[in-house]
């Protein structure tokens, strides 16, 4: 019978790059620098490293495919390393597979790293994968881009809760202006200025009604997290040990497009996701019980509806919470603590573990001016794809055996 | 009723530049609200005045005139230097329909 | 009987304004102005022959069983595929039957009518027994030249068969000449034209009537025995010259479409022929004739079926769709005539798996998902497993299409980042009437138009062109259903109820017909009884509107009490409440007439008068408001006349009933208020049974209940929002009437009353109702009578508050507010920090603002961003006010003064200044 994840796998490091557009370093480069700082963090060497899990989404604009781009980057020796992908959920995919590994007893130290370089393009924004994106898709998939996409959700959430264009662009704007706040406090982000509620909200409009504040960027940058068992953990001399509380992931089955009940307002996945997560970190309250989050806020709508989706929110209620101030970094639930995808932009592959890194950082005390009082448990939300079809991961970290 | 807001050297001029497919150097960011009950739109472009010589900036984005329902608020943004501009004492916007709106600027440097 | 059994035409909604081509090009190419009028059609970025191909065949097949179609050709000068066949795309599109037979016609204008003919042969020699025909073409064009003017893009499409012909096929005559007006070799991409003046005087001056002539003389006709000749010809004088030739006159010669559409190359005999099929009648011959290279006539006579032909866009119905384009640069970018730069996001690769549009060939160019037979739900796309989650069911779907049904959009967006040759670029998912949905290109649409619950129908449409490998991808796209939203835009009533009173025949006849079409459930009271109300309880004229509404579709019940007793009133209303559960409308129409001058006016027909009209009021609406209250929603409608508003000998009873209905009204709609019940009154002026003989017959023709019931349907509606008003209506015209209360005069006072000679002399004032106002309720009436009014001499200067009242006085204001600072108290002014705007309006005014802070006094022109308070005057009275001469609180409480914003801190102002000298 199976246990879950819960306590099995500790954290001993972590590293991350400044995220931006790095025209200084291609994405080889970028993994040495992440993975550098994660080894000197959990105090390993290289050669104690046993498997490795890569995630890259963009490969064919990035460092290509396979495992290799990762085992030459690093020199590993000869070590297994498996390519993972699953759109924006990379990061938590490669990280999944790591943590699997050591819980399953087969490995006892394991790197999951993720990365993406996607300024190598010659333009800004992602690519149109045009007919790569399959055979049959590219005859009859509609003309879409994330920002349209993700838009649709505002439209359909207004309708259903019966909230006013202007109320959703007013809690879209406290979204994006708090991660800004927040992200003003860390040097590892792309964009490090804080900008006002009202600039956000007066800001042109990409696909309507999401605004250029409320999307966000392409940049650069790699992630890694080390991991081990508990007991290695500890032989290594970790006091305060981060474990994996609770790691699940939720795929759509295109009933969102194809069957007639979605609505359009919400991710079906998130919904289903976090309740299994919750019951296998042992949590019943979540909005009491978790002291501090990462959503993926590639859009302000996005991260809005997720709160619902997360069960934190009351359905239909989001927008009282946000313009209460309960998500900012001085509420009952800081959300996007180290800036978010807002202000570190978007390298695919990296996302995921970057989320994890502040979830870390903040546990161990290390998050510098950003550092929330004594938190305890730390949810991070990695979404890809579209609201109408999409792959949802979410992770739990906290103290372990706590 | 049109209500403005200036912003020279804005935070936002590096994130248009980045983000919003690489329009650069928009360093002046000027908000426009409409506090009446009719939807009016503004043109896009204004004179500077009560200076050297009034100045008409067409240069400004987005282009074609900026729409705006009771309440609304939308910002324009235009590359300005900031000794230019200091020079100047009002600034007037129209509405395509004519209506004229005229507000000081700079008032604080004497 | 061979001949064609059904028709459709296709021309895009967009159409370029001539004159934007001349605006332009004409500094370039001056001549042509001549042809640069009304509009010609034009290809949206995705559309091209074989996409307006397939939507004319769609038209062409409403009401049509497609199965049964065993041919499918298609004619084009502009083929996207030189190889790979056109004809065999179009039944993919249209999900036609695999054993059929398909053929591409091209090479020549006439190519549309030949396959005409060749689908008349197949019919008629039993080869086949029902041909579709589809011509279309998108002609390149170079700018700046009249070709670009007199084409247009269209397509038309014909049914060929035995069964149901509803134009039959008389015979034809054709020639073949290699005439080279015009040509195309293999790899160009324009036409090279020789001198009109040739092709018109070698070409078609000769070649259409020999084959028109050609055509009489076998069929023995002469050109007097048809009705319209349908032959495309851009130069207008040769077109008259042709029916010279062949005998015809001007007008019956169908117009070459040259202000609506333009020449649609191979398409355009069809779509004329078309158009003249559309306004034929039985026993009409039309014929229809295309030249190129030669020439095909061929006749056809109008048959009974065609009266039978279920409703289709045709050719009118195309036209009058339309979105007029004047920015010619559009059509240049979207016919590729100038290549703008797309950006490297543009170059995302394009390669199309065969072997995948081989499998996938049913859904990517059918639109046809699948149906589980397990749970009955329909789904896009089919797959192997049911997306239904609760079924599951593996391998259970059957095809099901989705390309004739209507869809309504659940979300939607306009984005300005995809890569887009119209931005934004417009998607969204649309849901299925009657289940299914996908997330769907749109086309042919502004973002404005778009919305949560538009009706949506699904176009053929390309969506990339490959254009290193020339390959063109083609799929469903969804665009606005125009009529179906005009449809749901009208004011209907479905789901409601209605009362009408005296519905056996005039005026209630009308309503309950009328509201019954909209969807209302209707009781139809009539006691039927004869004009002066004697006899009755008739139950035929009630009944008859009954039966009248049933065989509409509607429901309707019909009910014979007596409004004027208290058990009649009840029981109409408890009809109501039996037959379909609730009261949502009552209009109270019944009444019957007793004139009589005053003084023969006895008890008994004075009581019976307002028995009915007033008390049948009361007995009706007193159950029905109950109802009403409770569900927080009802409309009653009050029938008055012109009688009761403004007198009619002879009606004393009449008009006394009619008034206090009015009265009645008056107060209900107080207490109906908060319940959302609005009451209003109707002044009919129409023909029925109680203005038989008192009008002129031929005014009491024009005087049909069909001129007003319109106005009482709009105050029974949800969207009415009026109450306690009155209207006029009759004939057309609708005005509403209303009861104006003069301002008055207070005199006296209270220790002494007026005298009668006081009332005298100020006898002109207490009747002046100039100013006069609306009040809603005694209690607002008798404030206002209450309220002390403006001195005489002031009210011919009053100017209405605000800007632009300001009489002609033109008062200079600017030295005042220069003059400002001058006057200014420091002393007093400590701690005060306020801006206030002044705007004055009138031609001595202007804007000022006057800035107050750290005990000094700044006066500036112009506007202030964030004012404290905002002060409007007029030139005039802000010229009295800082003289003296008009006291700045009067001014305020007589409206000459407005405030806006902080009007408490405005008091500053009497502190700070020093007063008027």
């Amino acid at each position: 019978m199976a246990t879950g994840i819960r306590d099995k796998v500790a954290i001993i490091g972590m590293g991350c790059t400044r995220f931006g557009e790095r025209w200084d370093v291609g994405g080889e480069e970028l993994l040495v620098e992440a993975f550098e700082e994660a080894v000197a963090d959990a105090g390993i060497e290289k050669k104690d490293i046993q498997a490795a899990w890569f995630g890259t989404c963009l490969e064919e604009i990035n460092v290509g495919k396979s495992g290799l781009p990762l085992s030459t980057s690093l020199r590993l020796p000869n070590i297994p390393v498996t390519r993972t992908e699953n759109y924006c959920a990379t990061g938590t995919e490669a990280f999944r597979g790591a943590v699997y590994a050591v819980a399953s007893g087969a490995y006892d130290i394991c790197l999951a790293q993720g990365l993406e370089k996607l300024k190598d393009t010659g333009y800004g924004g992602l690519p149109n994968p045009g007919s790569n994106g399959g055979t049959l898709p590219w005859q009859w998939w509609p003309n879409l881009t994330a920002p349209g996409s993700f838009a649709q959700l505002a439209s359909a959430y207004g309708a259903k809760y019966k909230r006013s264009d202007a109320q959703i662009k007013d809690a879209m704007s406290h979204i994006s202006a708090k991660s800004h706040a927040n992200g003003a406090k860390n040097p590892k982000a792309h964009l490090r200025k804080v900008v006002s509620k009202d600039q956000i909200k007066a800001s042109p409009i990409i696909a309507h009604p999401l605004g250029l504040f409320d999307c966000c960027g392409v940049s650069d940058g790699s992630a890694c997290a080390i991991v081990t068992t508990p007991e290695i953990a500890k032989k290594l001399g970790k006091k305060d040990i981060i474990s994996v509380k609770a790691l699940q992931l939720a795929l759509s089955s295109g009933s969102e497009m194809a069957f007639d009940d979605w609505d359009g307002d919400h991710f079906v996945t998130t919904s289903i996701c976090s309740k299994r997560a919750y019951a296998e970190a042992g949590i019943t309250n979540p909005r009491e019980e978790i002291s501090m989050m990462e959503v993926h806020d590639c859009f302000s709508i996005t991260e809005l509806v997720t709160y619902e989706d997360l069960h934190i929110s009351p359905r239909g209620k989001a927008i009282d919470d946000i313009l209460s101030g309960f998500y900012d970094a001085d509420g009952g639930l800081p959300c996007q603590i180290d800036g978010g995808l807002k202000c570190f932009g978007h390298p695919i592959g990296a996302s995921g573990l970057r989320m994890l890194y502040e979830m870390y950082l903040q546990r161990q005390g290390k998050a510098g001016e950003r550092q929330l009082k004594d938190p305890k448990l730390g949810l991070t939300h990695n979404l890809g794809g579209f609201p109408f079809m999409n792959v949802c991961a979410i992770s739990i970290v906290g103290k372990l055996d706590a | 009723m049109l209500g403005i807001s200036i912003f020279m050297n804005t935070s936002m001029e590096e994130v248009i530049a980045f983000k919003c497919c690489a329009l650069p150097d928009q360093n002046l960011e000027i908000h426009l609200h409409n506090s009446g009950t009719e939807t009016i739109v503004v043109t896009s472009r204004f004179v500077l005045d009560n200076g050297p010589k009034p100045l008409t900036i067409t240069a400004v984005y987005p282009p074609g005139g900026i729409k705006l329902a009771p309440g609304q608020t939308a910002a324009i943004y235009t590359s300005m230097d900031e000794r230019v501009w200091a020079q100047y004492r009002s600034i007037s916007f129209e509405e395509q329909g004519g209506r004229l709106h005229n507000f000081a600027i700079n008032t604080n440097t004497g | 009987m061979v001949g064609i059994t059904s028709y459709g035409a296709y021309i895009p909604r967009m159409r370029l304004d001539r004159m934007s081509i001349f605006q332009a090009m004409g500094w370039f190419a001056p001549a042509i102005m001549v042809v640069a009028q009304g509009e010609r059609s034009m290809c949206y970025w995705d559309e091209d022959s074989l996409t307006m191909g397939v939507s004319a065949a769609q038209d062409c097949l409403k009401g049509m069983d497609k199965n049964k179609l065993d041919g499918a050709y298609f004619a084009s000068t502009t083929f996207p595929y030189a190889d790979r066949q056109n004809a065999g795309i179009i039944k993919a599109a249209l999900n036609l039957k695999d054993e059929i037979i398909s053929a591409d016609f091209t090479g020549s204008i006439r190519a549309g009518a030949s396959a005409v003919l060749a689908g008349i042969n197949a019919v008629a020699s039993g080869e086949r027994s029902n041909v579709l025909v589809a011509a279309a073409d998108k002609r390149e064009t170079r700018p700046a030249y009249f070709y670009e003017m007199w084409y247009g893009d269209g397509a038309g499409a014909l049914s060929l068969g035995k069964e149901n012909v509803i134009a039959e096929y008389l015979g034809s005559h054709t020639v073949t000449y290699d005439f080279v007006d015009h040509y195309r070799g293999g790899l160009n991409r324009f036409d090279y034209v020789w001198e009109e003046r040739w092709a018109r005087d070698e070409g078609y001056s000769k070649i259409y009537p020999e084959a028109i002539n050609g055509l009489l003389k076998k069929l023995n006709l002469s050109a007097k025995d048809v009705s319209k000749f349908a032959f495309p010809c851009i130069f207008k004088a040769e077109y008259k010259g042709i029916a010279k030739a062949i005998g015809a006159k001007p007008d019956q010669m169908v117009d070459n479409k040259h202000e609506v559409c333009g020449e649609c190359g191979t398409a355009h005999s069809l779509i004329m022929f078309i158009s003249a099929l559309e306004d034929a009648k039985p026993g009409d011959i039309i014929v229809m004739a295309a030249f190129g290279q030669g020439c095909d006539a061929m006749a056809f006579k109008v048959t009974e079926e065609i009266l039978k032909l279920a409703p289709r866009n045709g050719f009118a119905g195309c036209i009058a769709s339309k979105k007029i384009i004047d920015n010619y640069n559009k059509f240049l970018v979207w016919r590729q005539l100038i290549t703008p730069e797309m950006g490297i996001r543009a170059e995302a690769p394009t390669q199309t798996a065969m072997s995948t549009l081989w499998r996938k060939r049913k859904m990517i160019l059918g639109l046809v998902g699948g149906k589980c037979k397990e749970c009955g739900t329909p789904q896009f796309p089919r797959q192997d497993i049911c997306v239904n989650p609760d079924c599951g069911a593996h391998h259970s779907q059957e095809d099901y299409e989705f390309s004739h049904r209507t869809s309504y959009i659940k979300t939607f967006t306009g984005d300005l980042l995809s890569v887009s040759v119209d931005p934004p670029n417009k998607y969204g998912l649309i849901q299925f009437e009657g289940g299914g949905r996908y997330m769907c290109d749109f086309t042919d649409c502004d973002h404005e138009e778009l919305k949560v619950g538009l009706p949506m129908k699904m176009m053929f449409r390309r969506r990339y062109v490959d254009k290193e490998r020339g390959f063109t991808n083609y799929f469903w796209k969804a665009t606005p259903d125009r009529p179906k939203m005009a449809e749901l835009a009208k004011i209907r009533f479905d789901g409601r109820v209605a009362v009408i009173t005296g519905a056996g025949g005039g005026l209630g006849r009308v309503y309950a017909l009328e509201l019954a079409k909209r969807g209302c459930k209707v009781v139809v009271n009539d006691l039927g009884g004869s004009r002066d109300g004697s006899g009755g309880g008739d139950a035929t004229p009630a009944q008859k509107v009954v039966d009248e509404i049933k065989a509409l579709g509607g429901e309707a019940v019909a009910n014979y009490d007596n409004v004027a007793t208290k058990q009649g009133g009840e029981n109409i209303i408890k009809t109501a409440l039996d037959t379909f559960g609730t009261v949502d409308i009552l209009i109270n129409n019944a009444g019957i007439l007793r004139d009589k001058s005053f003084l023969k006016m006895e008890p008994e027909n004075w009581k019976a008068v307002l028995d009915v009209h007033l008390n049948g009021a009361y007995f009706v609406t007193k159950p029905a408001f109950e109802i009403m209250r409770e569900k927080g929603f009802g409309r009653i409608i009050m029938t008055s006349s012109a009688a009761g508003l403004y007198g009619n000998f002879g009606q004393t009873n009449y008009s006394a009933a009619k008034m206090a209905l009015v009265g009645l009204m008056n107060t209900l709609k107080l207490e109906g208020n908060k319940y959302n019940i609005k009451v209003n009154t109707l002044a009919p002026i129409a023909a029925s049974r109680l203005t038989e003989d008192i009008m002129p017959p031929d005014i009491f023709a024009k005087m049909k209940p069909e001129f007003v019931s319109p106005l009482v349907l709009y105050l029974a509606s949800e969207d009415c929002k009026a109450t306690g008003h009155i209207y006029n209506a009759g004939m057309g015209y609708f005005n509403r009437a209303a009861f104006v209360t003069g301002p008055g005069v207070q005199l006296g006072d209270p220790a002494n009353p007026p005298s009668i000679e006081d009332i005298a002399d100020s006898w002109a004032d207490i009747n002046d109702l100039d100013g006069g106002k609306e009040l809603n309720d005694a209690t607002a009436a008798l404030m206002d009578l209450a309220t002390p009014k403006a001195p005489k001499e002031d009210k011919p200067k009053a100017a209405a508050p605000a800007a632009g009242g300001g009489g002609g006085g033109g008062a200079n204001v600017a030295p005042i507010f220069d003059a400002m600072p001058a006057h200014f108290k420091p002393d007093a002014a400590a701690g005060v920090d306020v801006v206030f705007q002044y705007n004055i309006s009138g031609p001595g005014g202007g804007d000022w603002f006057v800035v107050i802070k750290d005990s000094a006094c700044k006066v500036e022109k112009g506007q202030h961003e964030k004012p404290t308070a905002t002060l409007q005057l007029s030139d005039e009275d802000c010229m009295n006010m800082f003289t003296g001469k008009l006291n700045p609180m009067t001014a305020f409480t007589s409206g000459k003064l407005v405030i806006k914003g902080d009007v408490m801190k405005t008091q500053i102002i009497e502190k700070v200044f020093e007063p008027p000298k």
